[in-house]
């Protein structure tokens, strides 16, 4: 049987009143990059904490390869969503000072931090103190600081909060370079633009409940497809064909009429239909829907329920 | 977990001594010890000897001054001598091989003693007999001589009333001067002591002085006329035969030591060696607030940048605690050897002998017995400290926050220092020994009680329930810690969250 990475079953955890997670599953298989999305509130940081065994579960069971969190520390990397780092050590001494924590011996932990600096570009800025360094840059010595001691599973909470587009990018190849070591990577997000370039699977997370884990294929088929055509004249006939469930004509200002698809349709039949009536549309778009969409309505959804 | 536990102790060591502040701190009270210690003996009058011209009329009173002086100078001599054996030399052999000499060295403010030390020979005497016991051949420097009486030079024997105002004037502003064995000396004082100067005051005796803000000498002049006057009126009683006898006597009253063995006298060093813990108390007091707020700083830095977390799936917050508690120890540690080094650093630089005599009452204090005591008292003070303001620090999540909380907690923690006086005052009394018994203030005044001798059952019960708060308070301290360790609201009050410290699914 392949090892599990992350195995919970039906946790459950309170604070007061407040159901911060609620009979929550998850498996993480070894391997892949999995994004952890969630509204502010939704339990990410509380589920984050359980498997990093800051939080037992009030009920159900937390497994990390098939252990108590606690007792796997040694194979869990962290990465916090503010700079969890001494602002005035230096940034070699950071990174060896998490991974002599983690196990590494104190006498390779600092050779180890300097060469991870070195290969990811930073060797430079090895002896910079932390409170020297930019955001972007701070926040690849708290990645390699959590990946110091070779993990197996790392975690990554709002790991692009409060970076320009470039730092973004240039953490996102970060992030792709340690996932290609095998090593299984989960990190929660609300920026869906990440989680869709990066992620080779989803879990969504509203009010303490899971309401998706899927690829990102899976959750774009949540949603049916909508149509945008920019064309001259009246498209009120295509509410006539079985696959549409709605037509809206260009708001004031704009030139392209929406069609919202029923549940399953392709939409094939739009743009045949248009020539039928005698219209060439200048523009006809078939997207399927944005993660940003998905995820708008499965929160409105949990919210309604 | 030992290596955890170390790990984070070296780093929390490491990241409080590299701070400016620390640094700032550390230096800055050998600076005060400089500034305390230099500045009065740089900026003020520098030592010199007052010299006095006697102009007496009577020819009844200028041999009284002329004793008093010198014994006054014998004092401060013979006692700057016993505050050097007793730092440099072996007391106990030399108690055995020349008690004389040694009863002398004890009570050095005693008259017998001054009268002992003046007639054989003053401190050059003392020092041959005491040369085969010294254990440093460090120097005795010899205090100068406060007060002298030169011979009264002849045109103020011969001046009239008021020629005698206007010649002092001319002494005491240096255009004319006195010799003093052989030597021109500038007179800072002149006594004129007239015809028919008597008990009853109606003629009054005259002090010039070049200083009439010295109020101290013109004291030490009123009490010897006084005891002359006093003297001279009683001899008119006495037969005449008798009438140069001294009338004066010396009450010998002997300062005993119950709990030392029979017999055993406190001499004036021991009687002053036991106020050096006050020292240490207040030491200790400094080190602990000092410290303490370092280590409220730190977690509350870790809590705002959110490094405790990293830390918390790095380590168990027990693990985090000591490491956290270990390192501030050691800070702390530290932290009291520079401040002692400094102050006996800058100490020998400004005055040897008062350093030998602190150590040497150190010695006295800090015996095989007491030794634990005193350093049991250091650790569960500084653990004691460092725990409240760490238990600050973990339901709080900002300096605003905390600020609320650190003003009763550092009201309740400077209470010692308020009561220090008192129990000074009466170190083995009710209101000591009640207060000796609050496990947070037992550090303070049980080191402060340590030389006066408390019972022995109250020296190491207190101990013993100072020991067991310390570990109750780490243990409560300890809940509290791992419950808010990663909380960063405080919508909570200080009393929920201690209440609910105990919760039972907080991960160990």
């Amino acid at each position: 049987m392949t090892e599990l990475a992350v195995e919970l079953k039906g946790v459950t955890k309170r604070f007061g009143d407040l159901n911060a997670v609620s009979e929550l599953d998850l498996d993480l298989p070894l391997g892949g990059i999995v994004g952890f999305l969630g509204p502010n509130g939704a339990g990410k940081t509380t589920t984050l904490r359980i498997l990093l065994g800051l939080y037992l579960p009030d009920s159900g069971t937390a497994r990390i390869f098939g252990r108590q969190a606690r007792d796997v520390r040694a194979r869990v990397g962290y990465v916090p969503e503010e700079r969890g780092l001494y602002r005035r050590m230096r940034a070699d001494e950071s990174i060896a000072y998490i991974a002599a924590l983690k196990g590494v011996p104190s006498s390779r932990a600092l050779q180890r931090a300097r060469v991870l600096l070195a290969d990811f570009g930073l060797g430079a800025f090895a002896r910079e103190r932390i409170e020297g360094l930019s955001k972007g840059m701070a926040q690849k010595v708290q990645l390699l600081a959590a990946i110091a001691h070779d993990p197996d599973f790392v975690i990554l909470d709002e790991p692009f909060s409060g970076l320009d587009p470039v730092s973004q990018k240039e953490l996102e190849d970060f992030i792709r370079g340690i996932a290609r070591g095998g090593k299984t990577i989960l990190f929660s997000t609300h920026t869906m633009e990440h989680a869709q370039r990066l992620c080779d699977r989803l879990v969504v997370l509203v009010r303490g409940r899971k309401r998706f884990d899927g690829t990102l294929g899976q959750a774009r088929n949540l949603l049916p497809r909508r149509a945008l055509i920019g064309a001259e004249g009246d498209l009120h006939f295509l509410t006539a064909l079985e696959e549409v469930a709605n037509v809206a004509p260009p708001a004031e200002g704009r030139e392209f009429w929406l069609v919202d698809l029923k549940e399953g349709a392709d939409g094939r039949s739009l743009l045949a239909e248009c020539f039928r009536h005698g219209i060439a549309p200048f523009h006809f778009d078939l997207a399927p829907p944005s993660l940003h969409d998905v995820f708008m309505a499965l929160v409105e959804k949990a919210n309604a329920a | 977990m030992i290596r955890r536990v170390l790990l984070i102790a070296r780093q929390e060591f490491l990241k409080y001594v590299s701070r400016r502040g620390f640094i700032f701190s550390l230096l800055l009270m050998p600076a005060i010890f400089s500034l305390s210690i230099g500045v009065p003996i740089l900026l003020g009058p520098h030592p010199k000897t007052n010299v006095v011209v006697v102009v007496d009329r009577t020819g009844l009173y200028a041999a009284a001054i002329e004793t008093a002086v010198a014994r006054e100078n014998a004092q401060a001599e013979l006692t700057a001598l016993a505050a050097y054996a007793t730092g440099h030399a072996d007391m106990a052999a030399l108690g055995r091989a020349d008690p004389a000499l040694a009863a002398m060295l004890r009570e050095p403010d005693r008259l017998t003693e001054i009268k002992m030390f003046q007639a054989h020979g003053g401190s050059r005497h003392a020092l041959e007999a005491l040369s085969p016991f010294l254990r440093s051949h460090v120097p005795f420097i010899r205090p100068m001589s406060h007060i002298a009486v030169a011979p009264t030079p002849p045109d103020l024997t011969q001046a009239n009333g008021a020629e005698v105002t206007a010649l002092a004037r001319t002494y005491l502003a240096g255009r004319r001067e006195a010799r003093l064995a052989g030597t021109p000396q500038i007179v800072s004082t002149i006594i004129v002591i007239p015809k028919g100067f008597a008990a009853d005051g109606a003629i009054p005796a005259q002090y010039f002085s070049a200083d009439t803000a010295a109020q101290g000498d013109a004291d030490f002049v009123r009490r010897v006329l006084a005891d002359a006057l006093s003297l001279h009126e009683l001899q008119q009683f006495l037969p005449p035969h008798s009438r140069t006898a001294s009338l004066e006597a010396d009450a010998n009253l002997q300062v005993i030591d119950p709990t030392q063995a029979a017999g055993a006298r406190l001499s004036a060093a021991e009687r002053l060696g036991q106020f050096v813990p006050v020292g240490l108390a207040v030491l200790l007091f400094m080190v602990c607030f000092f410290n303490s707020a370092l280590l409220l700083q730190s977690v509350l830095e870790e809590k705002t940048t959110r490094m405790i977390e990293v830390l918390a799936s790095c380590a168990s917050p027990t693990e985090i605690m000591t490491g956290k508690l270990l390192g501030v120890c050691a800070t702390a540690l530290l932290t009291v050897a520079v401040w002692i080094g400094a102050l006996f650093v800058i100490g020998s630089f400004f005055s040897q002998s008062t350093v030998s005599f602190v150590i040497a009452s150190l010695g006295q204090v800090a015996t095989f017995e007491t030794l634990p005591l005193i350093l049991l008292y250091f650790l569960c003070g500084i653990l004691i400290y460092s725990a409240i303001f760490l238990g600050i620090g973990a339901v709080t999540n900002s300096l605003p926050d905390a600020q609320a909380l650190l003003g009763p907690a550092s009201l309740i923690i400077v209470l010692p220092m308020l009561f220090l006086r008192v129990i000074i005052a009466n170190p083995n009394g009710t209101f000591a020994t009640v207060v000796s018994w609050i496990p947070i203030y037992t550090p303070f005044f049980m080191l402060v009680r340590l030389p006066f001798h408390p019972p022995a059952t109250q020296l190491w019960l207190t101990a013993l329930c100072v020991v067991a708060t310390t570990l109750l308070l780490l243990r409560q301290i300890g809940q509290l810690f791992a419950r808010n360790l990663l909380s960063t609201t405080s919508s909570a009050g200080f009393l929920t969250k201690w209440m609910s410290r105990r919760s039972p699914r907080q991960s160990p």
